[in-house]
Order: structure tokens, then sequence, then C-alpha cells
């Protein structure tokens, strides 16, 4: 599993995209705000992006054991194909007001842990320019 | 062949002196003609008067002269005519980027986005421009994107804006700092 973090409009879908085509890979598929059902396969790539959509459509949740029912979907998915998560930081404004935007924050932050701690790569996107925080090229 | 540098932060974060200091430092190694200061604060408020005092103080008390240029929304023409080998520092973009939007604010939705996109194409061929001319421009600006969707659409619309404006700046740049609470981190 890849993790590409960075801010909103930050080129964070730009990058994975030229990322792949270096790679020259055919078989993408992006999902904004879902986690697919269907399989895979080991030469697809699954590009998985607005997790808060995700979190907020079971919002009800614990925070704790809503973070870890998205990864345990994810971890499902990744033994079948390429994953890569892209993870928009919502962690560093003020705290939101509303108590539903509060626990959106808190479980993305808990999800984003996961997922680092996880992932065989965690790439920070600024502006375009990327930083590899964990593993290599 | 000039250069562009941008450097952003938080807010508070040291940025504006490390860009006077930074902007000042190169003034002294390119032995260079003109040190132009971009400002594009509006002082609609009592704390915004303040604010800008304070930083037209600390310029003033700068043992190199500062030429201050006002640029609230529009980039005049006569921007061209800086001598080469002058050092332009600009702070901020975010600044200059709300005066735009707000100035905007009464035309309906096409017009305004024509407008904007005017703007965005005017300050971007000034920075080319003086990229081409011996001139090194210093871009400060903020980081204000790593929070929620605003409940305000307005608020997305000058983030999105201001990420694919960042984006473009840093593609051209030559260096970019991000300045975190005074440590700086050279990003290229």
């Amino acid at each position: 599993m890849r993790v590409i973090i960075g801010g909103a409009y930050n080129g964070k879908r730009k990058f994975v995209k030229e990322y792949l085509d270096k790679l020259n890979v055919k078989n993408r598929y992006v999902f904004e705000g879902e986690i697919p059902v269907s399989t895979f396969s080991q030469e697809d790539y699954v590009i998985i992006g607005n997790f808060e959509k995700i979190i907020l459509q079971s919002i009800e949740l614990d925070e704790e054991e809503h973070a870890a029912k998205i990864f345990d979907k994810l971890s499902i998915l990744d033994k079948q194909t390429n994953v890569i998560c892209i993870c928009t930081d919502i962690g560093r404004g003020i705290v939101p007001l509303e108590k539903e935007n509060r626990k959106l924050r808190d479980t993305c932050g808990r999800l984003y842990q996961k997922l680092f701690a996880e992932s065989e790569q965690v790439i920070r996107i600024w502006y375009g320019l990327p930083e590899i925080l964990k593993g290599g090229e | 062949m000039g250069r562009v540098l941008f450097i952003t932060g938080g807010v508070r974060s040291g940025k504006s002196a490390f860009a006077e200091y930074y902007a000042k430092e190169l003034y002294t190694k390119y032995n260079s003609s003109h040190l132009i200061y971009i400002a594009s604060g509006v002082a609609f408020d009592e704390e915004m008067k303040s604010r800008i005092t304070r930083h037209k103080q600390d310029r003033e008390v700068s043992e190199i002269e500062w030429i201050t240029v006002e640029l609230a929304d529009e980039v005049p023409t006569k921007l061209d005519k800086f001598q080469n080998n002058s050092i332009v520092l600009w702070d901020c973009i975010t600044t200059w980027l709300s005066n735009v939007l707000y100035k905007t604010q009464g035309l309906n939705k096409i017009n305004r986005l024509n407008q904007i996109e005017h703007h965005l194409n005017e300050f971007k061929q000034q920075i080319i421009s003086w990229k081409g001319q011996d001139i090194v421009v210093i871009l400060v600006s903020n980081e204000v994107l790593d929070e929620q969707l605003s409940d305000f659409s307005e608020v997305n619309l000058y983030r999105q804006i201001l990420g694919d404006l960042h984006q473009w700046i840093v593609a051209i740049s030559d260096e970019t700092y991000e300045i975190d609470y005074s440590l700086k981190r050279q990003w290229k």
C-alpha cells in the first residue's frame, strides 16, 4: 500500500497520474469517497481518494473502531492488488466548531496514522513537489 | 537571468523576517541596484493598520533603503520598468489574492471568474517577465490548505485558486522554502 498525503489543492492526484505514467501502468481504477468491493489483479492499481467522504458515511461510529474498519477493508484490497491512498491533510487548521466536523477530523487522523504505519511508502506532496516520508523510490 | 524564490509558512512563523533577511543578503551579494518591496496589504481596520506600520518600521530601521510599491490588486504595467539587477520582495500573495477576490465580489459568476483569471494571468506574466530580466523575485505566501473544506464556498474558491497558484509558483521557482516557526526547510 502507498500513501500520498498533502493539503488540499497541492497536486496530489496529478502526482499520482504522472507517477503511474512513468511506471507505464495501464489498468488504473480511481475511486473517490468509496472503497471498491470488486476484485482486482496484481497488475491493477486502485487509487482511493476522499477519505473524508468515506468517514462521513458512518460518522456515528466510534472514532477508533471506525478507522480500524476502514483500514481492514483497505488491507484486504491491498492483498489482491496495488492500492494507492490519496489522503488530504485536514488536521492542521483551527479545531472545527461543529461536533461532526471535529469527529471527522479526529477519525481521519486515526486512519492516516494506521495507513502511515502499514504502508510500504508514504509521500507528502507540497505544491507538486514530493517528499518521501517513508520507503524508497 | 533572474531567479524566483518562494517562501511559505503559517501565520507568525517568521516567514516575513526570513524573506527580508534573505532579500538584503542577496542585495549585498549581487551588488544589486534596488531593493524593492511590494506591499499588498490594505489598511481596512485598526489591526491591519498596525500590522502594516510594524512591517514598515522594520524596513525603515534597515541599513539598506527599501523602495515600497503598493500593489493592492491590479498589476500595474510600470512594474515592468524595474531595473535589471533589482531584488523584489512581494509579501504576500495571499493578501493580494484576497484583494482580487474582494474586488470582483459584485460581479456575476462567469464575469468574476474571468476577471480573477485575468488578474492571475497578469501576475504570472509579470513574474515570468521579471525572471527574464536580471531580477530576483521573492514571493511570500501562507500555508492555509491543511484543513477541512469550509462551509463557505467563498473560502473554498479562495483555497482552490491559491493552491493552484502555489503549484504554478513552485514549478517555476529556483528555490522554495517552507518556514515552521523560524526553522526553514528547503524543498527545492
